[in-house]
């Protein structure tokens, strides 16, 4: 089957496929439906002015301003399409939410991260957020506000921002986003396979890894949302899969998780200045580069030289199976195993590709000085790509033979209990033997996190008209029981 | 040696809820928690047990008592009891029993009695750490533990000779690793007759499998499958107890099809995999999983029900992940002509290899654990096999060997 090039699809919201590199400022608006008539009303005017950015939006355009992509969290789904909301269909993380306490203990959203000190989404959950990208914060927030009114049935309960950095650098100095997956069939996925065809091998994946209504990693449809037919008479819809009675709500849909990072940049640089004792190796940007697992301009650690855009990523880490180049538990190989998961080179690819996030993080400084990532990354199964990452891999104290330790960058360090030991250090393989970091401080915290579904074009056409569809039906009723009036 | 097994016991009609009360409490215990009613930490044939209760659609509602244990079952079972009698005169135990059908003696030699008429012997398992007791797991991670301390940070790493000295003379003054060098290994070495078993027994049940594969094809392809998803309510009942630590307990209890064809292919796929662990799996990989630390399978209900405990490293999803992704085959051998199973092609093909579909399959077949005890909860089934490598390589330095290529072991 030929695979087709979805990063035009008017269908698709266009910060999957687009980073909006020139519009380098962002407001994201987290907010509550106080009024679905309203709300549908307003995101159906929004739909009409072609003011939510499609995949399709030529980019990067002159002149453009501002774009704006839209998400709904489990409980923003159920207001705005009450009996069209079919909890089953869903990814179960995701109508779980991400606060739900079985998830706090997998994702590490304990201690200091509970998500009871949450400044956003772990009190009371969002509805939703809307994602305005502009060239200026001033314009990008404006037009959030404008959009998320009284009015629009909309309470922007919270406000946060977000920019990109002109050389892609995270706020711990590291270049970020080197390592994407890439969807089959797109013009950089061909590019690569004729190209670079080891970075094509460890990064390309089927388009139903990110996106729902294609064919993922086992060659089967992906899990999908399903609505009620009954307020679909227009047909916006497709059959759903499986359930054929019922309409697809997913198609050209994702689930977007958003996790706000805290890094506290002063604590890990003043920790490695300390730990490091200065001979050879042992130097503070060497052991913060052994922690991340990557160079801080983004070099590879595999084996060999990956310091340029086209060789950083041409490795799978079977030439650095003891990580005595890249450690075992650094950030990126906990995230990222590559062919090293398993004995079987092959086999463990798979299984790495089958738990692949595409990641859109943005920058935030506050007024205070705390500054972090606006963590966002798209998957077509939390529980499966994104948590399966946190939990299975960089909060899992026992990864790949390691003990007492977690993901040393994101990973939540625990005191002892259980006959557990203090989970708090990492491990450098070295010869003649390791090198270990003792007593690692927690270096991200969490501020704020929500699990949501960013529609497809025509899924938001669909989720703007059901009060309209509810009320028809209402009312066929009415007057058929109730001829006189 | 080791054993493992489970005690399934019929509860009382009506008294289901209060051994669930009485159990729940409990939830994760570990050598280190504070003491309790079953002494699990004083029993020292004892690696991991569990207990929860499940219920069947004839039978009513079952009490199952999970153990993986050393040596033979009555050792262990007369252990379990001179422990419940140290602590209480037996009392709690005697007092979950009489909740059981069939029991009415108000005596520890009764409960003996009862408990052994009621152990299942699994049809096929695994054991990650071969040959291993309780008590040399535990020695060995000490010995890692005192090694590790004595390496340090090691921001300036000792030339090799000199670190080998000193973590020697620091293993030759610990008193908590006094038998360090003496403390027997029984190695994983099957014999050339158990090797000769084992490889006719594989020919044997592979043959009746073959024929019995073939024979049940038509009513495997024709049996309906199901697709429930299970509900958030029941997942978080699972949940509740699970991720306390990082290795993890699950307990399923799946109907099968009773048909003799279906039983016999059954009882065929099991003796295959009973003799491919024994043949094969002795490295602490099962194919290509190094996460379980003891599984086993088991009929109970008359053959109507089979029951898979499990106690493996890291979270259920990984688990699961792993069966589908790595062992899907293997999975399809032990759970296929289970009802509702996902469908397979003579017990090997499809099934668990359609992730979503096995994965809530699985997830709905389990009962929430009630009780659960690992006896080395640190260390986890990888860390087991190298610490085990550690402490051999260390015994060779003693008796003056050069070799320091264990370092890279730590």
């Amino acid at each position: 089957m030929a695979e087709t090039d979805l990063t035009a699809s008017p269908d698709i919201q266009g910060i999957f496929f687009r980073g909006y590199v020139k519009l380098d400022q962002a407001a994201y608006g987290f907010f509550r439906i106080t009024d679905r008539i309203a709300f549908q009303d307003w995101l159906r005017q929004m739909l009409d002015d072609d003011l939510i950015t499609t995949a399709k939006d030529r980019q990067p355009a002159d002149g453009v301003k501002n774009r704006m992509n839209i998400a709904f969290s489990a409980p923003g789904l159920q207001t705005l399409l009450a009996a069209g909301y079919l909890a089953d269909g869903y990814d179960h993380a995701f109508a779980a939410g991400i606060t739900s306490p079985q998830r706090n203990r997998i994702l590490g959203d304990v201690d200091a991260n509970d998500p009871g000190k949450w400044d956003w989404g772990g009190r009371e959950p969002v509805h939703g957020v809307l994602m305005s990208f502009a060239t200026t914060t001033d314009i990008a927030k404006a037009r959030l506000l404008t959009a998320l009114c009284k009015e629009n049935g909309a309470d922007c309960t919270h406000t946060t921002f977000g920019h990109l950095e002109p050389d892609q650098r995270e706020p711990f100095g590291f270049k970020d986003g080197v390592s994407q997956p890439v969807i089959a069939g797109t013009k950089r996925a061909e590019y690569l396979r004729q190209n670079h065809p080891k970075e094509a091998a460890v990064s390309i994946v089927p388009a139903g890894e990110l996106l729902l209504g294609y064919v993922d990693g086992t060659g089967k449809l992906p899990r999908t949302p399903a609505t009620s037919a009954g307020l679909d008479p227009d047909g916006l819809l497709d059959p759903h899969p499986v359930w054929h009675d019922r309409r697809d709500l997913g198609k050209n849909g994702t689930y977007l998780v958003f996790r706000q990072l805290e890094q506290h940049t002063k604590a890990f640089w003043d920790y490695v200045e300390k730990t490091a004792t200065g001979e050879g190796d042992d130097t503070p940007k060497r052991l913060a580069e052994k922690m991340v697992g990557r160079g801080i301009d983004g070099e590879g650690l595999a084996p060999g030289k990956h310091d340029t855009r086209e060789t950083n990523n041409d490795f799978d880490f079977t030439d650095d199976r003891d990580g005595l180049h890249c450690p075992i538990g650094s950030h990126v190989r906990r995230g990222n195993n590559r062919a090293v998961n398993i004995k079987n080179a092959k086999v463990s690819l798979d299984v790495t590709l089958r738990h692949r996030i595409l990641r859109r993080a943005r920058i935030f400084k506050d007024d205070d000085g705390a500054t972090g990532l606006q963590f966002m990354c798209f998957n077509a199964s939390i529980v499966r790509q994104f948590e399966f990452v946190q939990s299975a891999w960089c909060n899992n104290s026992m990864f790949q033979g390691l003990q007492k330790e977690v993901d040393p960058i994101i990973g939540t360090p625990r005191a002892a209990r259980l006959g557990v030991p203090d989970v708090d250090r990492f491990t450098i393989p070295r010869s003649p033997y390791r090198r270990v970091l003792e007593n690692l401080p927690q270096f991200v915290t969490v501020r704020g996190g929500a699990y949501l579904f960013m529609p497809g074009m025509q899924a938001l056409r669909f989720m703007a008209q059901t009060c309209r569809a509810e009320a028809a039906l209402t009312n066929a009723f009415t007057d058929q029981s109730d001829p006189v009036s | 040696m080791h054993n493992k097994f489970t005690i399934v016991a019929p509860i009382l009609t009506g008294h289901h809820a209060t051994v669930q009360d009485m159990l729940k409490p409990f939830g994760t215990i570990c050598p280190d928690t504070t003491p309790d009613s079953f002494g699990f930490a004083q029993i020292d044939t004892l690696h991991f047990a569990s207990l929860c209760i499940f219920n069947d659609v004839q039978d009513g509602w079952s009490l199952l008592f999970e153990h993986n244990i050393d040596g033979q079952i009555e050792d262990h079972i007369d252990n379990l009891i001179a422990v419940a009698e140290a602590l209480d005169g037996g009392a709690f135990l005697l007092e979950l029993y009489n909740h059981c059908a069939g029991f009415d003696g108000q005596t520890l030699a009764a409960l003996r009695t009862y408990l052994l008429q009621h152990v299942i012997k699994p049809q096929a398992g695994f054991i990650s750490a071969v040959g291993m007791s309780r008590d040399q797991i535990r020695l060995d991670a000490r010995v890692y533990d005192v090694v590790d301390a004595t390496l340090g940070a090691a921001g300036q790493p000792l030339a090799p000779g000199t670190a080998q000295a000193q973590v020697l003379d620091a293993l030759n003054a610990d008193t908590s690793v006094a038998d360090w060098h003496s403390f027997p290994d029984p190695g994983i070495d099957l014999g050339l007759l158990g090797k000769l078993g084992a490889v006719l027994s594989l020919l044997g049940n592979a043959i009746g499998f073959l024929v019995l594969a073939i024979i049940n094809l038509p009513r495997e392809r024709a049996a309906d499958q199901e697709r429930a998803r299970p509900d958030i309510d029941f997942q978080l009942s699972l949940a509740e107890n699970e991720d306390i630590i990082p290795t993890n307990h699950m307990l399923s209890v799946v109907y099968v099809h009773t048909d003799a064809g279906r039983q016999l292919a059954k009882r065929a796929a099991f003796g295959l995999l009973r003799t491919l662990v024994t043949l094969v799996f002795r490295k602490g990989f099962l194919g290509e999983i190094d996460t379980i630390h003891f599984a086993h399978w088991s009929f109970c209900n008359d053959n109507r029900r089979l029951i898979f405990v499990s106690n493996y490293d890291g979270s259920w999803r990984s688990y699961l992940d792993d069966f589908t992704l790595k062992a899907s085959n293997g999975l399809n051998l032990a759970w296929g002509h289970s009802v509702g199973y996902p469908k397979t092609w003579a017990m090997l093909k499809g099934g668990a290899s359609n992730g979503p579909q096995f994965i809530d399959f699985a997830r709905r077949s389990m009962f929430p654990t009630l009780v659960w005890y690992s006896a080395y909860p640190s260390v986890s089934a990888t860390n087991i096999g190298r610490n085990r490598k550690l402490r051999a390589a260390l015994i060779k330095a003693r008796s003056g060997s050069t070799d320091t290529s264990w370092l890279e072991l730590v």
